[in-house]
């Protein structure tokens, strides 16, 4: 059970089925409830996350109409208003609509009923009252006169005067309706008229509906076609710092930023860049897309007309505090930095090194994005070589013993002599790496060797000798 | 003539012209005065970043980074190290590429400070195609695998452009030039005067047989030595590698001398367990 702050104190705001078999009722004083129910427990509503949480609902109602607005009128007595004109064809008609929207909302956990009306105080009032029954009932512009007539006084959405028209007798719609209008807006004020002018389309209400999500473009328009590169540059920037507005306004950054260039003749041509943090530096973007720009080699044909700059992804970005001495942020001049080079070199051109937790060499370290800090580095206590190859080269190798290093080997057709060589560091392959059916994998012995040159490699022989393999083989997998 | 040769006789040339007006400076008039004064300024320009700097004399200047004292006073690369701009360096032979990795890597490793080391890869480069940088690799040679960034770029104009916004953003870089035709005079300048601009560093690996003039600070060849055998035993009945040995030729170098150094690094004094000074006792005549 909760309770909220109302007139006269704590008022009972939303109840369980237990308290209202008890004998309570929304809006009852808390004083009153404990009398009633003396072992009640009660805590206190949290009125703004109700209220967050429908318009999230209004929004998601968005797929059966782009026109939608929360309804929080009286607390607990919440609902979203849709204009469903033109909808219903989509759904096949009001009735499955309906359905759907309610079956869709009570899969959510919540208990809904629906109503469509020609009117906003119609399908407010029938929502509450009679589709409660039936799940969902609709009224067309011409059976709406009369489910008018039959609406109870609550749910006209009059608050308080509905008790006094019942003390006056007065239950329905239809009783105030066969009243002259000046008598009632007299004794019970022009707010009853008005809704009921609005309940029956007399007075026309309107919807609010929710401001769709900040549209994240921003377009420059041309009189006068651009036929320079230079200028269509120009223009780029110019789009880019509107949308860095926009994008400030909302409190985020880009990470994909997208440029239209809209020819004279009707062709479009769409240029993205990314960057590793989101940005909203009309500057860095601006000297991105330039870049992109010039190497994207595209077709102005007659001239463009319009330049469009949109955020295609973008993430939350606040102000970052920089730090007093006023140095430069290396961090953020890296992500700059990573930023330029994919734009010119291609995406995952620049690339930053995380340890990854294995001990197979050419998975010990993962490349990622450049946009990442990389964490500390842990040691490692076997020496690895300077330079791995991305995939280690087959060389052929005379060992004296099966287990021994190389004495001899070729490699990449020059014959080396070993003078100095430590091993073996035996690494064991990943097995559950390995997909199903294709073995383990065999074992590697890593050597680490010195040439009569001075020159040192990274070798292992893959396979035990006599286990795994009658010919092991041989691999130079480093250098230096 | 080939651009080489001609760079060298300006060169010349200009120095000529330059202890000429020295000489004359009685007869300053007219247009040969403006050229003296001219080439005065040039001279002045390039003595102020391309003349190597003694360390105890470093002149500070508001906005670059001081040159750091060398930590090891034995550390004969100290002089060179010392001078922000562009450091050229290519292999012996095609098989010595990795042995110029590691002296890159050690040159870099040695420098004060964190920046960012910006590590420029043209994978389509055949002669110094020896693989990419190993984190841990370098992790253990003193570089913090944190502060590397690899790049990979097509050999050439794309991995200059890449090696020059490297610089302009403050970083350390070591790019692989190779054989790239790109990589002439004028680009070579650029990046020495982008790496002098933010006191930064870059080396250049160019391929064992790649020609053409350069705007290095200091050329270098580099090729493996056979070390000493570590005084254990390693596999198979060979001794154990000892420290590294490379021999590094000074082949040029802006306002001084050629040189030659045999560099040897010992670096993992810590992570290895020798045997204690009693196993290298020499044995005692028998008595008795």
């Amino acid at each position: 059970m909760l309770t909220l702050a109302g007139v006269g104190g704590e008022r009972l705001y939303a109840l369980t089925p237990n308290a209202e078999r008890a004998g309570l009722s929304p809006a009852m004083n808390v004083a009153d409830a404990r009398a009633l129910a003396p072992l009640m427990a009660a805590c206190a509503a949290d009125a703004e996350g109700d209220r967050a949480a429908l318009i999230r609902f209004a929004r998601c109602c968005g797929r059966v109409s782009p026109w939608t607005a929360p309804d929080p009128l009286t607390p607990g007595l919440d609902g979203v208003l849709l204009d469903i004109t033109g909808c219903a064809q989509v759904f096949g008609g009001e009735d499955r609509l309906l359905d759907q929207l309610v079956s869709e909302t009570r899969a959510l956990g919540l208990t809904a009923s629906a109503a469509a009306a020609p009117t906003i105080g119609l399908a407010w009032a029938l929502a509450r009252t009679s589709a409660v029954q039936a799940r969902r009932g609709w009224v067309s512009v011409n059976t709406a006169r009369p489910a008018l007539d039959a609406v109870p006084v609550e749910a006209l959405r009059i608050g308080d005067t509905a008790s006094k028209l019942r003390r006056f007798g007065l239950a329905t719609a239809g009783d105030l309706l066969g009243l002259p209008r000046a008598s009632l807006a007299k004794r019970f004020g022009l707010a009853l008229v008005r809704r009921l002018d609005q309940a029956s389309g007399t007075e026309r209400e309107t919807l609010m509906p929710l401001k769709p999500q900040a549209d994240l473009r921003a377009r420059v328009r041309f009189a006068e076609a651009l036929q320079a590169q230079g200028a269509i540059k120009e223009a780029a920037g110019r789009a880019i710092e509107n949308l860095c507005e926009a994008l400030k306004a909302e409190g985020l950054g880009a990470t994909r930023l997208r440029l239209t260039l809209y020819r004279v003749d009707g062709a479009a041509r769409d240029l993205m860049i990314g960057t590793a943090v989101p940005s909203r530096d009309a500057a860095h973007l601006s000297r991105l897309m330039g870049e992109r720009l010039e190497r994207s080699g595209i077709d102005i044909g007659f001239g463009i007309d319009l330049v469009e700059a949109g955020a295609a992804l973008a993430r939350r970005l606040d102000h970052a505090q920089t730090d007093l001495t006023g140095d430069a942020d290396t961090s953020s001049d890296a992500a700059r930095l990573a930023d330029r080079l994919d734009a010119r070199l291609g995406e995952g051109a620049a690339r930053r090194a995380r340890p990854a937790n294995s001990h197979i060499p050419e998975r010990a370290a993962r490349w990622i994005g450049a946009g990442m800090v990389p964490g500390a580095w842990p040691p490692r206590l076997e020496r690895r070589p300077l330079l791995i190859f991305d995939r280690a080269e087959p060389a052929e190798a005379v060992a004296e013993i099966p287990d021994g290093p190389p004495r001899r080997f070729t490699w990449r057709r020059v014959r080396h002599t070993v003078m100095r060589a430590e091993g073996p560091e035996r690494i064991a392959p990943e097995w559950w790496r390995a997909p199903p059916g294709s073995g383990p994998g065999k074992v590697r012995d890593y050597f680490r060797v010195e040439t009569g040159e001075g020159r040192r490699f990274w070798l292992y022989r893959e396979g035990l000798y006599g286990r795994e393999t009658d010919r092991p083989a041989w691999f130079v997998h480093g250098a230096g | 003539m080939t651009r080489a040769t001609r760079e060298r006789e300006t060169e010349s040339l200009r120095a000529d012209s330059g202890a000429l007006s020295g000489a004359n400076s009685g007869a300053v008039s007219g247009r040969a005065g403006r050229l003296a004064a001219l080439k005065a300024k040039i001279a002045a320009l390039e003595a102020d970043g391309n003349g190597f700097v003694q360390p105890g004399r470093a002149r500070l200047e508001p906005g670059r980074p001081v040159p750091a004292q060398p930590a090891n006073d034995t550390d004969p690369l100290a002089l060179f190290r010392a001078q922000a701009g562009l450091h050229d360096l290519r292999p012996d032979s095609y098989l010595d590429a990795p042995a110029a990795y590691a002296f890159a890597v050690r040159w870099l490793a040695g420098l004060p400070g964190d920046r960012l080391l910006v590590w420029v890869r043209a994978p389509g480069e055949s002669r110094l195609d020896f693989g990419a940088p190993s984190p841990d690799g370098l992790h253990q040679a003193g570089i913090n695998p944190a502060r590397l960034m690899r790049v990979d770029a097509r050999p050439g104009a794309d991995a200059l452009w890449a090696m020059e916004e490297a610089l302009k953003a403050g970083a350390l870089v070591f790019g692989e030039a190779g054989a790239a035709r790109g990589y002439d005079l004028t680009a070579s300048r650029r990046l020495h005067a982008a790496a002098k601009a933010k006191g930064g560093q870059i080396l250049v690996a160019r391929a064992h047989d790649a020609a053409g003039a350069s705007a290095a600070l200091t050329r270098w060849r580099i090729a493996a030595s056979p070390g000493a055998a570590a005084p254990w035993r390693g596999a198979g009945g060979l001794q154990g590698l000892g420290s590294q040995k490379l021999i590094a030729v000074l082949e040029r170098r802006r306002g001084g001398a050629p040189g030659r150094f045999e560099l040897e690094w010992e670096d993992d004094a810590l992570r290895r367990f020798e045997p204690a000074a009693l196993a290298h006792r020499a044995p005692q005549a028998a008595t008795g």
